[in-house]
């Protein structure tokens, strides 16, 4: 206690050196949180429109091969899976059946080449909930109900899609894709919804009825695309596929051995292998979305090498105030050695004055970054650049931070100034008292 | 000139501008009467027995050069089908279309591929639509109001909108059709998407009539449709109709195999 009130007292007496000191700790704080939230943000962006458009928490994929040299992304007997999923998926809150394509759209004035997302009709309000119609057509979507085009499904795009087939809602398109047996097939529809972009997955992402895709592609009754399990905590993927993997080896499916890659590459891969029938893979949402975690890996590593760099600098900073607190504190410390304080204690009084003002700098600044960054992301700064809004998966600047985190960086910079602190803190521990005295005279 | 003969003069010419010489409606059609009017329309076009003309298709694209195709169009409307072969030039010779029970397939014979295609499918990348080479059916497939009589020139017209029918497959859901007051015929037609938004509009100024022995009348067919596209503005396609023959044709025309045979 003596310690920590000399300590206290320490630096208020060098008040506008600690003033600064901690602002420039803060200052670090901040920015640290800063550029957490940046982090937690992109992948915050990219599990929502991951997991709205491409994956669900776990993928049930079928893959059919009638012959050695062909392979189809189908699932067969899926009514029958899917129970069984339901079942024995530990965490289980949902099983989708959805539906995926590749193929144009063509509108009047141009077409685009993109991927077809076939949803079921027990998925719409909760589309609904996680897309943002473009306000430019009203705060509700113009779901396509008007009699006279029900028999047409409702194709949902995206602004930038739009944009590029210039069209909007109520406009006829025309669906183009290749069938599994080498047909071109066409559909008529009508655009029922835009929606803000989300990011690059929505690029290349169009959304209609499963029903709809279904018949575009001729499949037979009980034939899907894929099985999107939404679990009760995202965290338990990885166990939870374990488990799944285990429930259909019991059921008497084939599996595929375990892969990172996305079905699309899956696809690829497989059409060399000999084997015939169907046989199933069982993928979390990262492995769909891999070709896409490199920009959360690259701005992670950009992340540590800035805040490794901040953190010298400060380890710089915080060493040298020491050491001119040291000199200047040299009779003080030889006083206190001299009254009989130990070494120890005299290294540890320079130690706690380094933590005290860097817990309390720390706590300050890592605070504020997170205020700033709640107040960033409700103020949906929008992205000017193309480039940008495809790495930051948004349309709008998103941070996310969680507590856990502020928390974290504030005891890291903490432990990084009282590290500092240690070697001044050292010499000035073996100063002998008579050194000390005499530097007075 | 003495002031009798100005008042003279000035009766008549108050009569001559009356409304009432004038022809035109006195009253806008009931529902029956435009239900009627466009029955008359598609039976004006419609023949009992086969259909054969040869055309010219010029397509004008903005910022590009002008594009001259030669075809054959063929329709038995008894039976719902249709099919046009482009003739000309060497490159697209061969090439066409073919309507069977509500499908229309494309072909190309340069890759020997027959692909299915939907009402909004632009012929040969034109601006036209199977809809404007086949049997008018705009009864069967449209709803109609009356907006109203217009001037179209020195044409009186009644100016209608149409709205697709539920069942419909049709490429335009809204289209507003200007009719010759005089002979029934069209004269202008507007297609619209389902937003509202004007996609096409139509000319058909001229049109010829043909006696068809099958259908014991005459048979309407119009010499010439400008179709201009109103979202690429300068891009316009023509159509120009001739050779219009109403015989009989062969019964296995209206096959794929058919259409294959006439690029081997």
């Amino acid at each position: 206690m003596v310690v920590l009130r000399l300590s206290l007292q320490n630096l208020w007496g060098a008040r506008h050196r600690s003033l600064l000191l901690g602002l420039a700790l803060s200052l670090v704080a901040f920015l640290w949180v800063i550029m957490l939230a940046l982090s937690g943000g992109i992948r915050a962006s990219l599990l929502r429109s991951a997991t709205t458009l491409a994956t669900g928490h776990l993928n049930v994929s079928g893959y059919y091969k009638s012959s050695a040299g062909d392979v189809a992304a189908v699932l067969t007997d899926v009514a029958r899976l899917r129970r069984l999923v339901r079942a024995r998926t530990p965490g289980v809150a949902e099983v989708r059946v959805r539906n995926r394509g590749w193929g144009k759209v063509i509108s009047e004035t141009s077409s685009i080449q993109t991927g077809m997302i076939g949803y079921g009709d027990d998925e719409i309000d909760d589309l609904l909930d996680a897309l943002t119609p473009v306000a430019e057509y009203g705060d509700t979507p113009a779901l396509i109900d008007d009699e006279g085009m029900a028999r047409l499904p409702s194709l949902w795009l995206f602004a930038d899609q739009a944009e590029r087939l210039r069209v909007e809602p109520g406009d006829g398109v025309t669906l183009r894709i290749e069938t599994l047996g080498g047909q071109t097939n066409t559909m008529d529809a009508i655009v029922g919804m835009i929606a803000e972009d989300m990011g690059l997955l929505s690029s290349f992402s169009v959304l209609m009825p499963s029903s709809a895709l279904a018949e575009l592609y001729q499949f037979a009754p009980d034939t899907a695309g894929v099985l999107h399990v939404v679990l009760d905590d995202i965290d338990r993927a990885d166990s939870a596929a374990a488990a799944l993997r285990q429930a259909l080896l019991q059921g008497g499916h084939e599996l595929l051995e375990p892969s990172s890659e996305p079905f699309f590459v899956r696809l690829q891969e497989l059409s060399t292998e000999a084997w015939r029938g169907q046989k199933i893979d069982v993928t979390v949402w990262r492995d769909e979305v891999s070709y896409l975690t490199w920009i959360l890996t690259a701005l992670t590593t950009l992340t540590a090498l800035l805040s490794s760099i901040l953190a010298g600098l400060i380890a710089i900073g915080v060493m040298n105030v020491q050491w001119i607190a040291v000199r200047e504190r040299t009779t003080e410390i030889g006083t206190l050695r001299a009254i009989g304080m130990s070494r120890a204690r005299v290294g540890a009084l320079f130690v706690i004055e380094s933590l005290t003002l860097g817990f309390a700098a720390a706590m300050c600044g890592a605070w504020l970054g997170g205020a700033a960054a709640k107040l960033l992301d409700l103020a949906e700064i929008p992205v000017p650049l193309e480039a940008l809004r495809a790495i930051l998966m948004s349309n709008t600047l998103r941070l996310h931070v969680e507590a856990s985190s502020l928390l974290g960086a504030a005891c890291l910079l903490t432990g990084i100034v009282g590290l500092s602190a240690l070697w001044p803190a050292l010499r000035a521990a073996r100063i002998a008292p008579v050194t000390a005295i005499q530097s007075v005279a | 000139m003495r002031a009798i003969h100005m008042l003279a003069l000035f009766l008549l010419a108050a009569l001559a501008l009356s409304p009432a010489l004038h022809a035109g409606r006195e009253r806008p059609p009931t529902a029956r009467e435009i239900e009627q009017m466009l029955e008359a329309l598609d039976e004006r076009q419609r023949n009992s027995g086969d259909y054969r003309w040869e055309g010219m298709i010029y397509q004008q694209e903005r910022g590009k050069a002008e594009t001259a195709y030669q075809a054959l169009v063929f329709r038995r409307d008894e039976e719902d089908k249709l099919m046009i072969l482009f003739t000309a030039p060497r490159t697209e010779a061969g090439k066409g279309y073919l309507r069977i029970d509500q499908t229309l397939f494309r072909y190309d014979p340069t890759i020997g591929r027959w692909e299915r295609t939907t009402e909004r499918e632009r012929i040969l990348g034109t601006n036209t639509r199977r809809a404007d080479f086949d049997e008018s059916r705009l009864a069967e497939e449209y709803a109609a109001s009356y907006v109203g009589e217009e001037a179209l020139g020195a044409y009186t017209v009644d100016h209608l909108l149409l709205q697709a029918r539920p069942a419909s497959d049709v490429a335009y859901p809204r289209v507003e059709l200007w009719l010759d007051q005089a002979t029934g015929n069209t004269l202008k037609r507007q297609d619209f998407s389902a937003s509202g938004k004007l996609l096409r509009t139509l000319y058909l100024p001229t049109w010829n009539r043909y006696y068809s022995e099958s259908k014991g009348d005459d048979v309407y067919v119009p010499a010439e449709i400008r179709v201009y596209d109103e979202l690429e503005v300068g891009t316009y396609t023509i159509v120009t109709v001739k050779n219009v023959d109403l015989r009989p044709l062969p019964a296995n025309l209206f096959t794929k195999a058919w259409l294959e045979s006439q690029s081997r």
